[in-house]
């Protein structure tokens, strides 16, 4: 498949501003697809500490899709659509991959013990706690052959309140 | 993703160029980490001061480093920029790692 990766211009809606982006399921994509986005969501205003939190969220979810749904094809799609308004941000992820085992999403999981030895640290499973962390309200769903993830972040800063641009 | 080391009396300080140690290159951090160590320091000091976004798989590459030091040696972070301070706090990895605060503490530079 050959996906064209693109960020879409930021639309103005009546009650928020959304974005979409897409791109194919490689590592690569994912860090451009990143860049892309804090571009875009850097000019809507967001502030540094919000991007940082949605940059990490984002980057824990495609990855978990990359590795896991695609388990490393790198001719998958994904999409990516963002709506936000003053407080909160949603994020809709769609891929054509695998299915998330037992059709859910996993358990929050447990925090790793502090004071486990060295050799007993995990080196993975980092991704699914920091996507616990970061975001509300998440939820999987499965139609037509497409995963859908969609979750929520909360702005640290809120934004502006929207207002309509008068014309003349 | 560069990695530049300096080794003086057993210490060695690895300094990360570039800005991002994420799912990309991951792996190859690793690897090069895996070579940088093959001096089997006694401590090491990892910089990442250029470092301003790290995910879960570069976490994971930090860890599976420090995992291969030789037995009794030891690994400091030095320079973390809030977002990856972050990461480390979330994953509560910040207890298990000695983190400089305050950039790199003295004796230690990669400067030519």
């Amino acid at each position: 498949m050959n996906v064209k990766e693109i960020t879409l211009p930021v639309r103005h809606l009546a009650n928020g501003h959304a974005l979409a982006d897409r791109l194919c399921s490689t590592p690569h994509a994912v860090r451009h697809a990143l860049l892309r986005l804090r571009e875009a969501l850097t000019a809507a205003g967001l502030s540094p500490e919000d991007l940082g939190t949605v940059e990490l969220a984002l980057a824990e979810a495609l990855n978990n899709i990359v590795e896991h749904a695609y388990r490393g094809r790198a001719d998958g799609w994904i999409t990516i659509e963002i709506a936000w308004q003053r407080t909160t941000l949603r994020c809709l992820l769609q891929d054509g991959g695998r299915a998330m085992p037992g059709l859910r999403l996993p358990p929050p999981g447990a925090v790793f013990a502090a004071a486990s030895a060295i050799e007993d640290l995990p080196e993975g499973g980092f991704g699914w706690q920091l996507l616990v962390a970061l975001t509300q309200n998440r939820r999987y769903g499965r139609s037509g052959g497409r995963n859908h993830l969609a979750f929520e972040i909360r702005l640290q800063d809120p934004l502006p309140t929207f207002c309509h641009q008068q014309a003349g | 993703m560069q990695i530049e080391t300096s080794e003086r009396g057993g210490s060695l300080t690895v300094a990360v160029r570039g800005g991002r140690i994420d799912a990309a290159c991951a792996q190859r951090f690793k690897d090069d980490m895996r070579l940088a160590l093959a001096c089997e320091p006694r401590h090491v000091l990892l910089d990442l001061s250029e470092v301003e976004f790290i995910d879960s798989s570069g976490l994971g590459a930090i860890i599976a480093s420090k995992k291969a030091l030789p037995q009794g040696a030891e690994m400091a972070l030095a320079g973390l920029q809030p977002r990856v301070a972050r990461v480390f706090a979330l994953t509560r990895m910040d207890r298990v790692f000695a983190i400089h605060e305050a950039g790199l503490p003295p004796g230690h530079s990669t400067a030519a």
